[in-house]
């Protein structure tokens, strides 16, 4: 009995020390966020006397957070749908076997990882289409049908019966309409799961942001706060403001839809 | 994407065609957006690289530019300070090989503390430890430049009642374990998340059986846990090796693209190839010659995956 306490306590001492390490700097950010800059530069460290909205408010209009806001939800919702349409109609036909070549268009997606990052390749493209700092530019990379949503479908559309299909095309429904009407509502929860995950890695790109976007208008939200750090590298309480109202949005997400994101992540990795 | 995944997809099914009533160029139309978008910006430009490698070609539009031959392989071998690239070289397998190690052996622990029945509140401590991957990486990033701030941040005055001091991000001698320590930070919830579903699928009635048979906690974990989980960590060593080769966007956005000590392979193709980051008085964005960075990178990476498929291989034939 003796032993399993011990080994009791000693787990909860090592969960403990992890939160630790992953809890206190976000509380570390958010107590920053609240200080004034006095209170700031005497004794950084100690916890706000007072909780002091003047960062937030001053970081943004500063750092034009509303229109980066805009822009987000604009990319989030425009590259996610399109992806996750690509992704369907994608595993649909090799997931049945409808194609006669749909073990080759599948190895289309798959050898990707196998080849060179082609990033530069990509915008050199792009940068001849005209397409730099466009919108159009900047969400096009981050459309696509491969990766794990296609695994997933490809997956969950084998455990929709194939006499649907049947019933649905003698009854002379056509393709298009027996997919919108039928199969995606079938496929929701596998759908919610992969659009949450994509949503969140379209909302948290930063690197094509800035290679692809050069005018203020364009930026995303991260884009807004990586200039915002640059230029006010030396106010920490403004900055730490800014990056809560940044990662609020997302951490509040999280805590509603952490099932989806976990369930998706894991399906990706081991289910197949 | 998972590696490995998706063609154990393929090979376990008999991709042969069915029969169906829809009509076939409506379920071809249905795939071109995504076969066309794959060609174009996904292999195309991949096997671009290996050609752009061999040319000057510059990030600015309208630059003439030209085929160059093995100039950049020459350059990137022989011309520059063979100190930098060996440093670099050397920052690459330090990174890959620290995050790789100490991540997935934390990620076990963790995972294993988290699936103990008699642990209360494991799905909050899990939440916790995966929130990074849902932050992203400039959050991370600033987050930590703020605690980890040399000046007047908490760890520096934690650390500076023992009389210690440190540049963390800032110092040469420091700058590269800050890194990785925020990399692991960052990513170890994706890893833990995929040991713990391994965890959940060993059957209880194996531990039932070793428990009539008189098995001790260490025995449990050496004899069952351990080899039904090993496929799992398994599949996490590969992506975290390969993910950590490829990945740079922590050393750019805390040590910035300049810094030698922290310079890694694919922080230096978008060094080159993108001046992100790179401070003044950057040199224009050379991406021929950061496209034989790329495809360093990618030799670098493909005999990494190897050395260890073929080590694994080679463990199981011994065993």
């Amino acid at each position: 009995m003796t032993k399993k306490l011990g080994a009791k306590v000693l787990i909860y001492t090592f969960i403990a020390i992890i939160m630790f390490i992953y809890l206190f700097p976000l509380f570390y950010a958010l107590n920053t966020s609240f200080k004034t800059k006095l209170e700031y530069m005497s004794d950084p460290i100690s916890i706000a006397k007072s909780i002091h909205f003047e960062n937030y408010v001053e970081a943004f209009k500063k750092a034009n957070i509303s229109a980066y806001i805009g822009n987000s939800v604009f990319y989030m919702l425009v590259c996610t749908t399109a992806s996750m349409l690509m992704a369907t109609f994608l595993a649909f036909p090799l997931s049945r076997g409808y194609l006669k070549f749909g073990s080759i268009i599948f190895g289309l997606f798959l050898v990707s990882m196998f080849l060179p990052d082609g990033t530069i390749p990509q915008f050199q493209l792009l940068l001849r289409l005209g397409l730099y700092n466009t919108r159009l530019g900047y969400m096009i990379g981050m459309i696509g049908g491969g990766g794990t949503p296609l695994l997933m479908f490809y997956v969950y559309i084998k455990g929709i019966p194939k006499e649907f299909d049947e019933a649905a095309s003698i009854d002379g429904c056509g393709y298009f309409r027996y997919m919108f009407t039928i199969l995606i509502p079938l496929m929701k929860p596998a759908l919610v799961s992969m659009f949450i995950i994509t949503a969140i890695g379209v909302w948290n790109d930063i690197i094509r942001a800035i290679i692809y976007l050069s005018s203020k208008e364009l930026y995303p939200i991260t884009r807004g706060l990586y200039v915002f750090q640059g230029q006010y590298q030396v106010d920490m309480t403004q900055q730490m403001a800014a990056l809560i109202m940044v990662a609020a949005p997302l951490i509040i997400a999280y805590v509603f839809l952490q099932r989806y994101i976990v369930d998706g992540i894991v399906a990706g990795a081991v289910k197949a | 994407m998972p590696l490995g995944t998706g063609i154990r997809v393929i090979k376990g099914d008999n991709m042969q065609a069915s029969r169906t009533s829809f009509k076939k160029w409506s379920l071809v139309l249905g795939i071109i957006p995504a076969v066309f978008l794959q060609l174009t910006l996904g292999i195309g430009p991949s096997i671009a690289t290996f050609i752009l490698s061999f040319t000057d070609i510059s990030g600015v539009k309208g630059v003439p530019w030209k085929f160059i031959g093995l100039a950049n392989y020459r350059e990137l071998f022989f011309q520059q300070n063979s100190r930098d690239l060996i440093q670099v070289i050397q920052n690459t397998i330090i990174f890959c090989v620290a995050v790789t190690v100490i991540q997935n052996l934390i990620a076990i622990f963790i995972a294993l503390a988290l699936n103990s029945k008699m642990i209360r509140g494991r799905s909050f401590y899990r939440s916790v430890v995966f929130m990074p991957s849902v932050l992203g990486v400039l959050v991370t990033s600033l987050v930590w430049l703020c605690v980890l701030n040399p000046m007047d941040g908490p760890v520096a005055k934690f650390i500076g009642l023992f009389g210690l001091q440190s540049g963390f991000f800032k110092s040469n001698s420091s700058a590269l374990a800050c890194v990785i320590f925020t990399q692991i930070w960052m990513a170890m919830g994706h890893s833990m998340v995929i040991n713990l579903a391994g965890l959940q699928s060993i059957p209880n009635e194996l531990y039932e059986a070793g428990e009539i048979d008189g098995t001790s906690g260490w025995q449990k974990f050496r004899y069952i846990t351990f080899p039904l989980l090993w496929p799992t960590i398994n599949v996490n060593i590969l992506l975290a090796v390969i993910g950590s080769l490829q990945s740079f966007q922590i050393i750019l956005f805390t040590t910035g693209g300049r810094n030698m000590a922290t310079q890694t392979l694919a922080a230096r193709v978008v060094y080159y190839a993108f001046n992100i980051n790179a401070g003044s008085g950057a040199a224009a964005m050379r991406q021929g010659y950061g496209a034989a960075w790329a495809m360093f990178l990618f030799v670098f990476i493909l005999t990494a995956t190897l050395i260890y498929v073929r080590a694994m291989k080679r463990r199981e034939e011994l065993t």
